[in-house]
């Protein structure tokens, strides 16, 4: 019970992590690599709020949220100016980037002794410090932070979104500002990514940087990309899938360093194979053209 | 501070040679086939455990040693385009899925290395280094020998460029693919040469610096940034920018280091090239192309 409490946890953060990165790559057409950027960002704000305010896991969550959404503004403000791989270039310059601050600010981050959480998680006097307590809090936001996604995509925004992602010259012919649309998207998923990365500092209780390195972004891409980008319910079957998958190498004889290779070493293998036969994912409508 | 200013222009220097070769090697890839090709990182950390390999637990001489680790990144270059990009960008009218391939090449072949050969830092000359005193400027043997190759490869490999009609039928490819295959040029030959050569290089970049400080699998990507940012601070049209950018980047971190410390050197470096960029997306030597010449993509 324990173990798919645990899975279920998992497969809600990466469903949320992956939701955020596809309004970016999947709807906005910006192929980004800085989404665990984000995703550490928050978690660190979530962490250094409660430290310093003695608030809740939940009252910092939203300001953990506003404050990445503004970093990933700022960031987005330089790099939305780039186009193609200029662009993916500059994200993937920014992770390495913030990856490295978070090492070397010691003062705030602990660098590589990382921060552990102040307070265990509760909800009126009940602790959540087992998985299937958590689960509840996690299916709960989760299913919150979907239904927001799928209001902002089916709406007038996601449609001029999409519009610009598929054809800019004739968008902007309509009077659509590309670059705004293009920004706003940026700034929404990395703030959106805030929310796993407060939740898996309730969960794992402790954070360090080697959660949030470039191959956690290159997780939450394959994430979108096997999915579906570009789709609603994409990333859902795709964190069902990166989640699952390697759960059979648990039955292996294998120490964990060498289990954690594995693993890359299927997702790495997973998106030369779906840009080989099948780009647009399980059942996505953006295949990158 | 004046005595130390030199030396650390010339370990600048001396660094940016490797990052010249890794960056020309990556121009000469990205420029005939725009794809942004990730995969240089691992064909850098490769080329380390290949020499650490051959050297430390096989015993090979060294000159053996650089010539298979040189050959071995050659063909993994050839490999790629061969079986993995050209499929992927003959289907295709973007360049993502090649890149997104890349990554998937990328992720793949530093956790088999991981897998096979551990995390941890692999030294392949352990031991003081024998050095050379020019005036107050301390170089081991294996920096003069970094020096040489970059400035050497590099001087070569520009006036070839520039000179040969092979360089001639590249700087073709690299200004107009259609053009040039409407004229007779064997494109695809072309590429399978560029990917030889520039996985070479970064062969060689890999092969000098893990023989300076050691290998480990994740310094890759670090390497590939740094040749990619180096390329496109530079100026993407052309052969000579990619070294500007690389020896730019160089002696910009080793006056970081001076001057601030090398804990926040990776990260300062990396945003000043980064904000170069946005300020100067064609790159700093750029000239301007009539609309029609502009590259598409």
């Amino acid at each position: 019970m324990t173990y798919l409490a645990h899975v279920i946890n998992m497969i809600c953060f990466y469903a949320l992590l992956g939701t955020s990165l596809n309004l970016a790559v999947g709807y906005g057409g910006l192929l980004s690599l800085c989404q665990a950027a984000f995703y550490g960002f928050g978690a660190y704000a979530t962490a250094l709020i409660m430290m310093r305010s003695g608030y809740s896991l939940f009252q910092a969550l939203p300001l953990a949220m506003v404050l990445t959404m503004a970093f990933a503004f700022i960031a987005g403000t330089l790099l939305t100016r780039l186009r193609g791989d200029s662009f993916v270039l500059a994200t993937l310059a920014v992770q390495l980037i913030v990856s490295s601050v978070l090492y070397n600010w010691t003062d705030v981050t602990h660098g590589p002794y990382g921060v552990s959480l102040p307070r265990v998680i509760s909800v009126a006097d009940t602790a959540l410090d087992v998985p299937e307590g958590y689960a509840i809090v996690t299916i709960t936001l989760t299913t919150v932070t979907l239904l927001m996604v799928w209001r902002i995509v089916n709406s007038p925004f996601g449609r001029s979104l999409r519009a610009v992602r598929d054809d800019e010259r004739s968008a902007s012919a309509l009077g659509l500002q590309a670059d705004r649309f293009r920004l706003t998207a940026f700034a929404a998923s990395g703030g959106l990514a805030a929310i796993p990365g407060s939740l898996y500092l309730g969960y794992t209780t402790y954070i360090d940087p080697t959660s949030f390195h470039l191959s956690e972004s290159i997780v939450i891409l394959t994430v979108v990309i096997l999915g579906g980008a570009g789709s609603f319910w994409g990333p859902m079957i795709g964190a069902l899938i990166v989640v699952l998958a390697p759960e059979g190498l648990r039955f292996l004889p294998l120490s964990s360093a060498a289990t954690a290779n594995l693993r890359q070493i299927l997702y790495g293998c997973l998106l030369i194979g779906l840009m080989r036969y099948r780009r647009q994912g399980v059942i996505g409508e953006y295949d990158f053209e | 501070m004046s005595d130390t200013v030199l030396p650390t222009l010339v370990y600048g220097f001396v660094n940016s040679c490797t990052y010249a070769l890794l960056a020309l090697g990556y121009a000469l890839i990205y420029n005939t086939s725009r794809i942004f090709h990730v995969a240089h990182g691992a064909t850098y950390t490769i080329s380390g455990y290949v020499l650490y390999s051959l050297t430390v637990l096989w015993h090979w001489p060294l000159w053996a040693t650089l010539g298979a680790t040189i050959g071995i990144a050659g063909l993994f270059g050839i490999t790629l385009d061969r079986w993995l990009y050209r499929p992927i960008a003959f289907g295709s009218g973007s360049l993502l899925p090649a890149f997104i391939a890349s990554l998937g090449i990328y992720t793949a072949a530093i956790n088999v290395v991981a897998l096979v050969f551990g995390s941890e830092t692999k030294v392949v000359a352990p031991g003081m280094a024998t050095t050379i005193r020019f005036g107050n400027v301390i170089l081991t043997h294996i920096q003069v020998a970094q020096l040489l190759a970059g400035v050497l490869c590099s001087g070569t490999l520009l006036v070839i460029l520039r000179f040969t009609s092979w360089g001639r039928t590249v700087r073709a490819v690299r200004d107009n693919m259609q053009l040039a295959d409407v004229l007779g040029i064997n494109v695809s030959s072309v590429r399978l040469s560029v990917f030889a050569l520039g996985s070479a290089l970064a062969g060689l970049a890999g092969f000098m610096t893990a023989l300076d400080v050691g290998i480990d699998p994740y310094g890759g990507i670090t390497a590939v940034l740094a040749a990619a940012i180096a390329m496109a601070v530079g100026g993407t049209g052309t052969f000579a920018g990619p070294v500007v950018g690389a020896v730019l980047f160089g002696c910009l971190q080793s006056l970081l280091v001076l001057t601030i410390g090398t804990r926040w050197m990776e990260a300062l470096a990396f945003t000043v090239l980064l904000l170069i960029l946005i300020a100067r997306p064609g790159g700093l030597i750029y000239y301007t192309r009539r609309l029609e010449e502009e590259r598409s993509a």
